[in-house]
């Protein structure tokens, strides 16, 4: 699992870095969409990698078998400020002249 | 009202202030209004952090580590209030002088929001959070570069939103490989958990993205051309409070994570490479600035320069340096703000920055040229205005920490500051009154002329009065280095 999410933030920031030395615009916006993809990734890997793990912390249960919540608040938070910026530079495109 | 208080309303002014002028189709006044209220709640911040008090608001009463906390100490209080006072500048500045395009409906409120994220920048206690706040003030920064017209501007803004973004990114990838390690976002707990940290090698990995993150933000030099790119396409008036704001964030960013979070045993990771760099900022920055032949072009180099010597405060790392550093960043953002001013001030006179296009302003604008002068040698560093003791502090600095090269840099770099000052000098000022404009000469609003003479004095006031300032920058750095109360009135032990 872990060589997996890792293999894949690379790739993904190796193609974000491709696309984005491409120069033109669309070409930014897809390389900053992966990057920023990677990043999210970067976090939720950070708080450590459960399968199937709730992050529910009730009185009787083994914290060792919850997944770490804060993570996924942060990404969710990430997420949501990557979507409003990418409304942004979607809106920029459209309006600047070719 | 108590100090949890003024946090709050730092916070909630500009919120208020920017959805108020949004409901009145984007008018100055509450914008504004909000914005004077802002500059008085952070004069009460600075009173009542000046014997080195640390305030914190844990958020929701969490307790500190799993809560959001905001901090006010002595250097947050003094960057909060002398940033509300270019804020209240530049916005008199945008009300009276730019054309009517800008001012429609979105030009205040956005404003208002770019305080808003400023002011959580400085407030917050936590490295994810501080995130956020960058984006706020991103964000606002992007929309206001996107109202002005024009291919140029467009592709200014592409290139400012672009490089930012990729800034932001290197920022989130720093925090969660950080929190990965250490478990903990909060500043304070983070100092704590440093010192005992065992690897080095996460650490160094994660705080060189912050490196990066932050080196982009402040306009290091090799991180730092996208900001004559884009800064000179902005109205002075807007140019005055993106430069006061929003390097400068970059630059608290450096000295309060990499000064005070980072620290481990008196140094910090990177030291050497920002000294480095800083100096290479300096040089680079000032030679750039020779080189221009338009005055928005000329003081947006300056701003790159100048940061090197706030980057190179902070690399030298002695609570002399901090010191002299805060002093420096504060001087600056009130020195710089008013040159971008007065340059607005001699566009509404002539109707163009262009050197080539300008001449003996000294005859047909008398005051301008003083309002001018000024800031000019105040950046110059000449006494008794305040970039001198700005200086003069740095260079002890630089001495008491045997860095002979870094006290030649401050020299020569100063040295060539006053050249280039005195070529904007020599060829706006002095000379022959260019002919062609001259049917066009328009004076240019009373008010701005007051609020530049303001800013003027207040330079003069920060020299004249050194004393008590250099005192609260003290206090300030000594909060820096040694963060006993901040950790204390953050982890309440």
């Amino acid at each position: 699992m872990e060589l997996l999410i890792a293999l894949t933030i690379g790739t993904l920031v190796a193609g974000g870095i491709y696309r984005m030395l491409g120069g033109c615009r669309v070409d930014m916006i897809i390389g900053l969409i992966l990057l920023s993809q990677a990043a999210n990734l970067i976090i939720l890997a950070s708080g450590g990698l459960k399968h199937n793990a709730a992050a529910l912390i009730e009185d009787d249960v083994d914290l060792s078998t919850l997944a770490d919540p804060l993570p996924q608040a942060l990404v969710l938070t990430a997420i949501v400020i990557g979507f409003g910026i990418l409304a942004f530079l979607l809106t920029l495109l459209i309006r600047s002249p070719k | 009202m108590t100090p949890e208080l003024l946090i709050v309303a730092s916070l909630l002014l500009p919120v208020i202030g920017a959805l108020l002028s949004l409901a009145t189709r984007g008018h100055s006044a509450p914008a504004l209004t909000t914005a004077i209220l802002g500059f008085g709640a952070a004069l009460a911040l600075v009173g009542h952090t000046s014997g080195g008090a640390v305030t914190a608001l844990h958020v929701g009463n969490w307790p500190a580590p799993f809560g959001v906390v905001l901090v006010a100490d002595g250097f947050t209080s003094l960057m909060l209030a002398v940033c509300h006072l270019v804020l209240i500048a530049s916005m008199i500045f945008c009300s009276t002088s730019l054309p009517i395009r800008f001012k429609r409906r979105h030009l205040f409120p956005l404003l208002s929001t770019l305080s808003l994220g400023t002011n959580g920048a400085f407030l917050t206690g936590d490295l994810f959070n501080l995130y956020v706040w960058f984006e706020v003030l991103l964000l606002s920064s992007f929309s206001i570069m996107a109202i002005l017209p024009g291919a140029a501007a467009k592709a200014a803004t592409w290139r400012y939103a672009v490089i930012n973004l990729v800034a932001s990114l290197l920022f989130l990838v720093a925090a969660g490989l950080i929190y990965g390690k250490t478990g903990t976002l909060n500043f304070a707990d983070l100092h704590v958990k440093f010192q005992s940290a065992e690897s080095s090698f996460l650490i160094e990995s994660s705080t060189a993205l912050l490196f990066g993150a932050f080196g982009i933000k402040a306009a290091l030099i090799p991180l730092a051309f996208w900001l004559p790119q884009s800064y000179p396409q902005l109205p002075p008036a807007i140019s005055a409070l993106f430069a006061a704001l929003l390097t400068k964030i970059g630059l608290y960013a450096f000295y309060r994570i990499f000064g005070m979070v980072l620290v481990v045993e008196g140094r910090f990771p990177h030291q050497e490479i920002l000294f480095w760099l800083a100096i290479v900022t300096m040089l680079g920055g000032v030679l750039g600035a020779v080189a221009q032949s338009d005055m928005r072009r000329i003081l947006s180099f300056h701003i790159i320069s100048q940061v090197g010597y706030m980057a190179l405060a902070l690399a030298l790392f002695s609570p002399l340096a901090i010191a002299a550093g805060v002093f420096y960043l504060i001087h600056h953002i009130v020195v710089k703000g008013n040159l971008l001013l007065v340059t607005g001030l001699v566009e509404s006179h002539r109707g163009t920055s262009r050197l080539h296009d300008l001449g003996g302003l000294v005859r047909s604008a008398p005051l301008i040229a003083m309002l001018f002068a000024l800031p000019a040698l105040s950046l110059a560093g000449l006494p008794p205005l305040s970039g001198f003791f700005a200086k003069f502090s740095l260079l002890q600095a630089s001495l008491g920490t045997q860095e002979p090269l870094a006290a030649i840099a401050i020299i020569a770099v100063g040295l060539l500051t006053i050249f280039s000052m005195l070529k904007i000098w020599l060829a706006a000022f002095w000379g022959p009154v260019s002919s062609p404009a001259d049917s066009l000469q328009k004076s240019p609003p009373r008010l701005n002329l007051i609020t530049s003479a303001v800013m003027g004095l207040v330079t003069l006031a920060l020299g004249l009065f050194a004393g008590p300032f250099v005192e609260l920058t003290q206090t300030a750095a000594e909060g820096l280095v040694n963060p006993d109360a901040y950790l204390e009135a953050v982890l309440g032990k």
